[in-house]
C-alpha cells in the first residue's frame, strides 16, 4: 500500500495547481503589476518619460511629504477617525447584541436584525446622496426638525467638528448591524448553564450580565479590537470622499483622499505613491502585530 | 430555565422593546424619507413637510427618471456587470480556496500562495500604475475592466478555505477511496455543503458589484457605460458650469430636483434590498464561521 | 474644486466666475478691442490674400480625423447623449465645412469626474489628439513632452478675428500658455470684466425711503440702515435685512463682499503691486482692515444678517427672493439669478445695478481676473496641429465674424439648436455681453432691431416683452437693457476702473500645497473680526502667521514668475 498515497499526493499537487492557476494569473496581472508601479515613489515621475524615463530621487519624495504642513494635520485626522470609529464600533455592537440577546420573541428579533442591516447593504454614493439632502443646512429634514425647537440651523457637513460627528455617527449607522452578528455568537456560545446556576443563586439579569455575559464575551472583544488595528490607517476613504468639501479639508481629510488629491488634483504622482506607500508600510507593521497580538491573545490564525 | 418576572425585570424587557424598536425606526428613517420624498410633490419637500409620508403624492419623478436614457442604460450596466463579475469570482475563490485550505503535508506550495495572496491584501500600487496596467491589457470602456482586476477576493478566498477546512478530514478520503478524482471531490461532496459560505461570498460580492463606483469613472471612456452608483455620483456631486450665458440660465432650472434625485437614490436600494434578507439566515452562519468581515 | 454638496444655481454660477484667473493690464489700450463684431477681416478671400502660402480657412481635402476629449457640462447632464453629439451641427459643420471629422476618445460627465479622467489620461501619457485641460493640468504637461508648441501654428493658422479675440484683454492669456517659450495650449478666453462686483439696489425702496444712490461707504451705511429700520416693505414689522452677505464672502458673485473690500482700495484674494513694484497678495495688506472695521459696524448693528456665517450665497440670496433685502453685493448676471426671484414674487420690486461704493470721492476700483476658460492642447503624436486652430477659427468666424442669422441660429439659437456646449474648442469675445448691451441699447434708441446679432436679438426680444408687462423678462432688462447692469460694465470700461489681478501663471508649487491653507485662514480671521470676535488690532500678528504658512514662499514663487515673465 506504500506506493499508492504517494501517487496520490503527486496528483493531488498538480490538480491543485491547475485550480489556483486562474486566480494566480490575475492577481499577478492586476495587483502585482500595480505594485510594480510603487518605484515612482522614488522617482520625479514625469508622465511621458515613464518608469524608465523619470529621474530617480531617492527619498525626496517622502522627505518633500513629511516637511508639508498638511501631512501632519491629516495623518492625525486619520488616527482620530478611526480610533473613533474604533471605540464606537465596538461599543455599540456590543450593546446592541446583548440588548437583542435578551428578546425572547424571535419573530421581533429577526425584524430588528434584518432593519439593521440595511444601511450595510448601501453604498457610501447612495448613503452620501441621503445625508446631504436629510442635513442641509437649508432645507434638510434634520434642521427643519432642529427649527421647530428653536435651535438654529447646523450646517452639518460644512463645519469641522460637526463633520467629524457625522463621520462617526454615520459610520455606525451603516456598519452597526453588520458588527452585531459576531458578538450576538459570542452571546450565544456562552455556557447556558452559568446563567441558571447564577439565577439559583439569586443574581439578578444585571449581574449575570456583568459577571458572565461579558467576561464569556472577552475574547472576541479582544480578538475584533486587535484585528482592527490594522485598519488604523483606513479612515473610510468612500465616506469621507462622497461627503468631503474644502471647508472641512482642515479636519476630514484623511490619508486616502490626501493622496487622491495630491495625485489626481494636484498630479504629483510621485508624492502621492509615496504617501500610499507610506501607508502601505505602517499598516503592515499594524497588521503584523495585530495578528501576532491575535495570535498570542485569542489563538487566531488567518489560515 | 426559570424565568423571574420581578417588576424590574418587566420593566426592562419592556423599556428593551422600546429602545430596540426605536435604534431600528432611527435607521430606517433616511431611508423611508427618501422613498416618501421621491413620491411627493416638489414644492412640499421644498417647505420641509415630508417626513416618513408623501405629501401632495404623485409620481412625476418616476416618470422623469424611466425616460432619463443615461439611468436606465447605468442600470444594465450595472446587471451586467453583477452576472458576470459574481459567477466568475465565486468560481475563482472556490478554486482557489479549497487547494489552499489543504494541510502542509498534502499541499506543499501552500504557504508559498499563500503568502503571495496575502501580499495583495496589504499592498497596492494605487490608482495611476492600476490605471495603467488596466489600460495596457486592453479593458478599457469594456465591462471587463470593471470586474477583472477585482475577480479575486482574498478575504472571501480566506472566508472559504476557513469553511473548507471546518469539514472533517474523512469526506475527502472516503470520497477518493471510492475512486473520485480531486475535481470530482470538490464538485460533488465539498460545493453541496458549503451553501452558506457560498451563499455569504455571493451576497458580499452582488454587493461589491452593485455599489462600486470609482472604476467606472476611471476606465469607463463614455458616460453610457457608466454602472449605476457612478452614474448617481454624477448627479449627486456638485454641478460646475463654466460659462454663464442666458441658456444656461434656463437649463439650470432643468437640474433634476431634490424628488428627482430621491427617486433615483431610492431605486438604485431597490434590488440590494430585496436581495439580502432572503440571504440572512446563510450570511449570519456565513459570517460568523469564516469570522472575518468582507 | 470637487466640492460635494449638490450645490445650488447661484453657487454654480458663482464657481463661473472662481474659475477665472487673472488678466494682465487693466489698460484697453488694445486698439483691436473696440473692434465691433465683424469687424475683423476674415472672410477666406482676404486671408488668402494676406497669406498665400497657407489659408486659414482652407478645407482639409482629403479631410482628417481628429480625437478629442469630450467633457459634458453639468448643464447639457441630463439629456447628454454621445448619439446627439456625435449627429449634432458642430460635428456636421466641422466635417462639411473644415473636412475635419471630429470623433470622441472619450466622453466624461461632471466636472468632478472630468478632472480625474483628464489626470489619469496624462498621468498614463496617452492623451486625446484634442483635450481642454485646466490651468494646473497645463502646468503639469508643461513638464512632459505630450503636447505640441502651437506658437508658430498659431500664428499662421489663426485668422485675425480669432488672434483679436484670444488677446482682447492684452496679452495674459498667451502668456498663462506659454512655458519656457513654447505657447503649450491655445487659451479659452472668457471675459474678465463680467466677475466684476456691482451694487444692486432695489430702487423702489430707495424711492419709498426718500433716498439716493448710495454713491460712497458712508452713504451706503445710511441706506442700510435705513432699510433695516424704516420699514421699507411696509408690512409693518421690522423683518428688513441691510446687505446681503455670505459666508464665502470673498468669492465673487452673489451675495459676497469683494465689492466692498475694492471700496477700500483692499483686494483679497487678488495679486496687486505694491509700491515698489513688487507683487503681494490683497488679502494680507492692511487696506483690508478698513473694510473689515466697517463690515464689523455693519454686524454689530444688525445690518448684516446675524447667522451669515452659516449661509451659502444661495441660501443668503434666498433673503433677496422673499423681498426682505435691499442690497446686495454681486456680479453683472445677478439681475437673472436671483434677483428676478424677487420680481416673480413681488412684481412692484425694482433691483438696479450701480457702480460699487468707495471710501471717498474718487471711483472705487473693482478687483478682476484673467478668465481663461479651457486650453486647449494638442497631442504631439497627432500630426495636424493646425485642426485645433481652424476649429476655433470657426467658433470665432461664426459668434463674432460676418455670419448669417440661420447659420447662428443652427449652432447657437434655441433648442433645437445645440448651444455652445457641444462646440469642440471656443474663445468668447471679453466684451461680447457689453456689446450686446451697446447694441440693444442703440436698437432701442433707433427703432431699428435688424442691426442685432441672434443672441442679442433674443435679449432684445425678450426686453420688449418686459416692457409689454411680462415680469417673467424683467431678468433682461436688469442686466442687457438700458438700466442694466451693463450700464455701469460701460462706466468701468470707459473709465479705466478694473482692477486687474497681477498672477496670471499656472499654481507655483508653494501655492498649489499652501494656498487653501492660507485663504483658509484668511477666511477665519475675517469672518471671526466682522463678528467681533478678533479685532484688526491683531492684524499683523495674523500677517506674520500667514507668512509662517507659507505666504512668503508664496509671494517670492509669485515675484519669481513676475521677473521672468519681463
Amino acid at each position: 500500500m506504500q506506493p499508492k498515497p504517494n501517487r496520490i499526493r503527486r496528483f493531488n499537487a498538480s490538480a491543485y495547481h491547475l485550480m489556483l492557476l486562474p486566480a494566480v494569473v490575475l492577481v499577478l496581472i492586476y495587483s502585482y503589476g500595480p505594485i510594480a508601479g510603487i518605484v515612482i515613489a522614488f522617482q520625479d515621475f514625469v508622465p511621458s518619460h515613464g518608469w524608465y524615463g523619470s529621474e530617480w530621487i531617492g527619498l525626496d519624495n517622502f522627505k518633500y511629504v513629511f516637511n508639508m504642513p498638511d501631512t501632519m494635520q491629516v495623518l492625525s485626522n486619520t488616527l482620530l477617525l478611526s480610533v473613533m470609529k474604533m471605540i464606537v464600533g465596538i461599543l455599540f455592537p456590543l450593546t446592541l447584541a446583548i440588548l437583542l440577546s435578551e428578546i425572547k420573541n424571535a419573530a421581533f428579533k429577526r425584524t430588528i436584525q434584518t432593519v439593521v442591516y440595511m444601511p450595510y447593504f448601501l453604498s457610501w454614493v447612495i448613503l452620501s446622496g441621503i445625508l446631504i439632502d436629510i442635513l442641509s443646512p437649508t432645507d434638510g429634514i434634520v434642521n427643519h426638525a432642529l427649527k421647530l425647537f428653536g435651535i438654529e440651523p447646523i450646517y452639518f457637513l460644512g463645519d469641522g467638528l460637526w463633520f467629524r460627528i457625522v463621520l462617526v455617527a454615520s459610520h455606525i449607522w451603516k456598519e452597526l448591524g453588520f458588527d452585531t452578528i459576531v458578538y450576538l455568537a459570542a452571546i450565544l456560545n456562552i455556557d447556558k448553564s452559568l446563567n441558571e446556576a447564577a439565577s439559583l443563586d439569586g443574581a439578578g439579569h444585571w449581574k449575570q450580565m456583568w459577571h458572565i455575559t461579558l467576561p464569556g464575551m472577552r475574547p472576541i472583544i479582544v480578538l475584533l479590537s486587535v484585528l482592527s488595528l490594522g485598519n488604523i490607517l483606513n479612515a473610510g476613504f468612500d465616506q469621507v470622499f462622497n461627503l468631503y468639501s474644502p471647508q472641512v479639508y482642515d479636519s476630514a481629510d484623511i490619508l486616502d483622499t490626501y493622496v487622491y488629491r495630491l495625485g489626481m488634483e494636484q498630479m504629483q504622482y510621485g508624492v502621492a505613491t509615496a504617501v500610499g506607500l507610506f501607508k502601505s508600510v505602517v499598516s503592515f507593521i499594524f497588521i503584523t502585530v495585530s495578528y501576532f497580538l491575535a495570535y498570542r491573545l485569542a489563538n487566531y490564525r488567518i489560515f | 430555565m426559570i424565568e423571574r418576572r420581578t417588576p424590574s425585570r418587566r420593566l426592562f424587557v419592556y423599556s428593551n422593546y422600546i429602545v430596540l424598536t426605536l435604534f431600528a425606526a432611527t435607521c430606517l428613517f433616511p431611508i423611508l424619507h427618501m422613498a416618501a420624498m421621491s413620491v411627493s410633490s416638489n414644492s412640499a419637500v421644498t417647505a420641509g413637510w415630508v417626513t416618513i409620508w408623501p405629501v401632495g403624492f404623485n409620481l412625476d419623478s418616476y416618470n422623469y427618471i424611466v425616460k432619463n436614457q443615461a439611468f436606465l442604460s447605468s442600470i444594465v450596466v450595472s446587471f451586467e456587470r453583477l452576472l458576470l463579475g459574481v459567477s466568475l469570482s465565486l468560481t475563482l475563490t472556490i478554486l482557489a480556496a479549497y487547494p489552499l485550505s489543504k494541510p502542509n503535508l498534502k499541499f506543499r506550495s501552500r504557504s508559498v500562495y499563500s503568502w503571495f495572496f496575502v501580499v495583495t491584501m496589504i499592498f497596492n500600487g494605487g490608482l495611476i500604475p492600476g490605471f495603467m496596467v488596466v489600460k495596457e491589457t486592453g479593458l478599457m470602456d469594456s465591462i471587463w475592466a470593471l470586474i477583472l482586476p477585482t475577480a479575486v477576493n482574498v478575504y472571501n478566498i480566506v472566508l472559504m478555505l476557513n469553511f473548507f477546512r471546518t469539514q472533517p478530514a474523512e469526506l475527502e478520503e472516503s470520497a477518493q477511496i471510492d475512486g473520485a478524482g480531486i475535481w470530482r471531490t470538490l464538485w460533488s461532496i465539498y460545493l453541496p455543503i458549503s451553501k452558506p459560505s457560498l451563499a455569504t461570498i455571493a451576497l458580499f460580492t452582488i454587493i461589491f458589484h452593485w455599489n462600486a463606483w470609482f472604476d467606472g469613472l476611471i476606465f469607463m471612456n463614455s458616460p453610457s457605460n457608466y454602472p449605476l452608483q457612478t452614474y448617481l455620483r454624477t448627479v449627486i456631486v456638485s454641478h460646475d458650469l463654466t460659462n454663464m450665458s442666458a441658456n444656461d440660465i434656463t437649463l439650470l432650472q432643468n437640474i433634476s430636483s431634490r424628488t428627482v434625485l430621491a427617486a433615483q437614490l431610492f431605486v438604485s436600494m431597490l434590488p440590494v434590498l430585496c436581495i439580502y434578507p432572503f440571504l440572512q439566515k446563510y450570511f449570519v452562519k456565513g459570517l460568523v464561521l469564516g469570522s472575518v468581515k468582507g | 474644486m470637487t466640492k460635494k454638496m449638490k450645490t445650488t444655481p447661484a453657487v454654480l454660477i458663482a464657481s463661473v466666475l472662481m474659475m477665472s484667473a487673472l488678466a494682465a493690464c487693466g489698460n484697453d489700450g488694445n486698439d483691436a478691442t473696440n473692434a465691433s463684431a465683424g469687424a475683423a477681416p476674415s472672410g477666406s478671400a482676404s486671408a488668402s490674400a494676406s497669406s498665400a502660402a497657407t489659408d486659414p480657412n482652407a478645407k482639409f481635402d482629403p479631410p482628417v480625423d481628429v480625437k478629442v476629449g469630450v467633457l459634458v457640462n453639468d448643464a447639457i447632464g441630463d439629456t447628454f447623449t454621445e448619439e446627439a453629439w456625435e449627429n449634432s451641427v458642430w460635428i456636421q459643420g466641422y466635417r462639411d465645412k473644415l473636412g475635419i471629422n471630429v470623433k470622441p476618445e472619450w466622453f466624461v460627465k461632471g466636472a468632478d469626474a472630468a478632472k480625474q479622467k483628464v489626470s489619469v489620461s496624462i498621468a498614463s501619457g496617452s492623451i486625446p489628439n484634442i483635450l481642454a485641460v485646466t490651468k494646473e493640468q497645463l502646468a503639469t504637461l508643461s513638464k512632459t513632452d505630450l503636447v505640441w508648441d502651437m506658437k508658430d501654428v498659431f500664428d499662421k493658422y489663426a485668422t485675425p478675428l480669432t488672434k483679436e479675440i484670444i488677446t482682447e484683454e492684452g496679452n495674459a492669456a498667451l502668456d498663462s500658455a506659454t512655458f519656457g517659450g513654447k505657447l503649450l495650449a491655445i487659451p479659452g478666453t472668457n471675459s474678465a470684466i463680467d466677475g466684476a462686483p456691482f451694487l444692486w439696489a432695489r430702487q423702489d425702496w430707495l424711492d419709498k425711503l426718500n433716498l439716493q444712490v448710495p454713491k460712497t461707504t458712508d452713504e451706503l451705511y445710511t441706506v442700510l440702515k435705513a432699510f433695516v429700520e424704516q420699514d421699507p416693505d411696509g408690512n409693518g414689522k421690522k423683518d428688513t435685512i441691510g446687505l446681503l452677505f455670505n459666508k464665502d464672502f470673498l468669492t465673487a458673485g452673489v451675495a459676497e463682499g469683494v465689492g466692498l473690500f475694492n471700496a477700500f482700495d483692499a483686494y483679497p484674494k487678488a495679486w496687486i503691486r505694491d509700491a515698489s513694484g513688487k507683487l503681494v497678495y490683497g488679502s494680507a495688506q492692511p487696506e483690508v482692515k478698513d473694510a473689515l472695521v466697517y463690515l464689523n459696524k455693519l454686524y454689530k448693528e444688525g445690518l448684516i444678517e446675524k447667522d451669515f456665517g452659516a449661509k451659502d450665497s444661495s441660501k443668503a440670496a434666498e433673503a433677496a427672493a422673499s423681498g426682505k433685502a435691499g442690497i446686495n453685493i454681486g456680479a453683472m448676471w445677478n439681475g437673472m439669478f436671483p434677483l428676478q426671484q424677487t420680481k416673480d414674487n413681488f412684481p412692484d420690486s425694482n433691483w438696479l445695478a450701480h457702480p460699487i461704493v468707495s471710501k471717498d470721492d474718487q471711483p472705487a476700483n473693482p478687483q478682476i481676473k484673467l478668465n481663461v476658460e479651457n486650453y486647449y492642447v494638442v497631442s504631439k503624436e497627432y500630426e495636424h496641429p493646425e485642426v485645433l486652430v481652424k476649429l476655433i477659427n470657426f467658433w470665432t468666424e461664426l459668434n463674432y465674424g460676418k455670419t448669417s442669422q440661420e447659420e447662428f441660429d443652427k449652432y447657437l439659437g434655441a433648442p433645437p439648436a445645440p448651444g455652445h456646449h457641444y462646440a469642440v474648442a471656443k474663445a468668447w469675445k471679453a466684451k461680447k455681453n457689453l456689446q450686446a448691451h451697446l447694441n440693444i441699447k442703440e436698437a432701442f434708441k433707433t427703432g431699428d432691431a435688424s442691426k442685432l446679432n441672434a443672441e442679442e436679438k433674443g435679449y432684445y426680444d425678450n426686453i420688449v416683452k418686459f416692457k409689454n408687462g411680462d415680469n417673467a423678462n424683467a431678468q433682461y432688462e436688469k442686466v442687457f437693457g438700458e438700466t442694466g447692469s451693463f450700464t455701469s460694465m460701460e462706466g468701468y470700461v470707459n473709465n479705466n476702473l478694473f482692477k486687474m489681478d497681477e498672477f496670471y501663471g499656472a499654481s507655483t508649487e508653494a501655492m498649489k500645497n499652501r494656498l487653501a491653507t492660507i485663504d483658509q485662514n484668511v477666511m477665519e480671521y475675517f469672518t471671526k473680526v466682522i463678528m467681533g470676535a478678533d479685532t484688526v488690532d491683531n492684524f499683523d500678528k495674523f500677517v506674520s502667521q500667514l507668512n509662517k504658512l507659507g505666504l512668503e514662499d508664496v509671494t517670492n514663487e509669485v515675484n519669481a514668475w513676475d521677473t521672468a515673465k519681463k
